[in-house]
């Protein structure tokens, strides 16, 4: 195959796999995107958590006796202890009759791959240990946290599979995109402000890929490295006798034993903590799991937290329940262990701010580079093969999973102050108000065509704007209130929607000057 | 605030190291010294080229040494690649940024 053919061949392939896939790859990175400060916008939309921090620690004792009588017979009972982004404690418990060999708990930081969906969530103030009203909402990290890695379907469901082929996708058009880019390093740092149309929208596309790259191929690769084991499972089926779980036990000191079937009692858990932190010689714990509460073979996990480095390993000790022995602490392999340091510059869990809003800003470049892809796509085609019901099909698709979805998630958090209280109907009923409000801006995109652009943008900015004043109004924290008591988490999440909404605004704006200067030009045009 | 040190000296630096590498293109040269400026000499754009690089490079060391190597490896990449925006905005909106008095021309000095 000559040069240029292979050119024309990879053109070929980017341009289909951004086309096919681009709404898709969109969603997953506008929600990994917003993943970044999830307990944050966590905060913002449970005001009952809006918690200052205890100095005090949380006895998880305290906690343990307070949940003694409902959780004993579960399969398994979770304390996450507070930390300095989420002031609560959480705790989380399976129904007594589910099944035990269902619930896997490895110890990762979010809960990953321990499947919430199965878990009754209580939230606890660390202050008192009393038990929060049920803040009726999924949050962020009941919602875009999950939607971004396997899009709502479930923990090892189909979603999974969908969102690692687009992670693949995405890792192939980078590539194609970089052998395509025919002036690579002589336009390295070239953007034609000046210019309009087409040439604008590639300029800004390289921009946002090229100068961004590392970032693109780390955080696409890491994704799809997080899961190997669920994307490549044959090997460990010949490495492992058991497979998945083996390894796990193997390479990330798992531990697991079956359940007697006898009552058992219970040693101190906050014994078992201290414990827990002189075997790590720095660093606290974050979460403590009982596995058969009540039983006689129960046993604990305790995991360190990972908010002071980037390696997403959480060191878990294995206690005795009934006794207080240690029954394993092991540290990680190597090889498991540079795939938790791959898995952790992902996840994100450390707190390093600066990193965490380079982070945030470079997801938004991941959005543009889709984003302006596909809007060049619509450009060229207009101009070369001119309006077509297929182009305006294609159009309304763009704009819908881009503005549509962009502005779904504020009709989201809109939802979230104006629905009356409620519980887990209500969050529920928070998510429907997500899809109905993507699936409007589907079908508005679709009767008002290029218009759609403009007045998405426009609705994005009320909305924006809407959600601020929302949350100032009913639960009295304005911005000058959160920012004047230290509450970055609330005061920044209504200053990033004020950002987005001004930018929406202003695109808006932008777009309306261009519409009667372009109806001008096919005026003149026509007369001619 | 010792923290942050750093990261503003790497983007410094980053930044300076790339706009070096960037006046060696002559697309670039035009947008800021205007069509009729005479192109940069071979040892000119050795010497950018090599002082371009030498900062970047010190640009990530100043992000390790202070960062350390686990939070350094993905703070000075994400650092460089700020400063390249940063370089392209300022080629773009103002590149008289990049004129205060004249240009570097090592091979007119000799």
């Amino acid at each position: 195959m000559s040069g240029g053919s292979r050119r024309e061949a990879l053109t070929w392939l980017h341009r289909w796999l951004g086309l096919a896939l681009g709404a898709l790859l969109f969603a997953i990175f506008w929600m990994g995107t917003l993943a970044v400060f999830d307990r944050e916008i966590d905060r913002w939309m449970m005001p009952s958590t809006r918690l200052a921090p205890t100095g005090a620690p949380l006895s998880a004792d305290t906690v343990w006796q307070r949940f003694r009588a409902e959780a004993t017979g579960s399969p398994l009972w979770v304390l996450t202890l507070p930390s300095e982004r989420e002031p609560v404690a959480r705790v989380q418990f399976a129904p007594v009759d589910s099944a035990a060999r269902a619930i896997r708990i490895y110890g990762s930081h979010k809960g990953i791959p321990l499947p919430r969906e199965r878990l009754a969530i209580l939230l606890i103030d660390p202050a008192n240990g009393a038990v929060l009203p049920d803040p009726g909402t999924r949050g962020a990290t009941g919602f875009f946290f999950p939607f971004h890695w396997h899009l709502m379907l479930g923990e090892g469901s189909v979603g999974q599979w969908i969102v690692g082929l687009a992670g693949l996708a995405m890792l192939i058009s980078i590539l194609s995109g970089l052998i395509v880019h025919r002036d690579l390093f002589t336009q390295f740092f070239t953007l034609r402000a000046a210019k309009r149309g087409g040439r604008l929208t590639l300029d800004l596309h390289n921009a946002a890929g090229v100068l961004a790259l590392p970032f693109h191929v780390a955080i696409t690769f890491s994704g799809l490295a997080i899961f190997y084991f669920l994307y490549l499972p044959a090997p460990l089926e010949h490495t492992h006798q058991g497979g998945e779980r083996q390894l796990f036990v193997e390479s990330r000191s798992g531990y697991s034993r079956p359940k007697a079937g006898r009552p058992g009692e219970m040693a101190s858990l906050d014994a078992m903590i201290a414990r827990a932190e002189t075997l790590w010689g720095g660093g606290r714990a974050a979460r403590v799991s009982i596995t058969y509460p009540g039983d006689v073979a129960a046993y604990v996990q305790v995991t360190r937290t990972v908010e002071d480095r980037v390696v997403n390993d959480p060191r878990p000790v294995y206690f005795d329940a009934a006794s207080g022995t240690l029954l394993k602490f092991a540290p990680i392999r190597p090889v498991a262990s540079a795939q938790r340091y791959i898995a952790g510059l992902h996840f994100t869990g450390f707190n390093h701010w600066l990193l965490r809003w380079l982070y945030f800003i470079f997801g938004l470049l991941g959005c543009a580079v889709i984003a302006t892809g596909g809007l060049f796509w619509l450009q060229r085609q207009r101009k070369t093969g001119g309006p077509s019901r297929a182009l305006a099909a294609a159009e309304a698709a763009i704009v819908a999973s881009t503005t549509g979805l962009i502005g779904a998630t504020v009709a989201y958090l809109l939802a979230n102050r104006l629905l009356p209280p409620g519980g887990s109907e209500r969050a529920e009923a928070e998510v429907v108000v997500f899809g109905l409000a993507w699936v409007a801006f589907a079908a508005h995109a679709v009767l008002r065509g290029r218009a759609a652009w403009r007045e998405q943008c426009a609705m994005i900015a009320a909305g924006g704007l809407a959600a601020v004043a929302c949350n100032a109004w009913l639960t009295g924290d304005n911005l000058v209130r959160t920012l004047g008591r230290g509450d970055w988490a609330v005061g920044g999440t209504d200053l990033v929607l004020l950002i987005g909404a001004a930018l929406a605004g202003w695109s808006a704006l932008r777009l309306g000057r261009a519409a009667p200067a372009r109806a001008n030009l096919v005026t003149r045009a026509s007369a001619r | 605030m010792t923290g942050a040190l750093g990261p503003i000296a790497a983007l410094v630096l980053a930044f300076v190291g790339l706009a070096l590498l960037a006046l060696t293109q002559p697309g670039q040269r035009k947008a800021v010294y205007g069509r009729n400026h005479p192109p940069v000499g071979a040892a000119s754009r050795q010497a950018m080229r090599l002082g371009g690089g030498v900062l970047v490079g010190l640009s990530v060391a100043a992000v390790l040494a202070t960062s350390g190597p686990a939070f350094g490896v993905p703070l000075a990449t994400l650092l460089l690649s700020v400063a390249a925006y940063a370089v392209m905005a300022a080629l773009t909106w103002t590149p008289g940024l990049f004129r205060p008095g004249r240009s570097l021309q090592i091979d007119q000095l000799r």
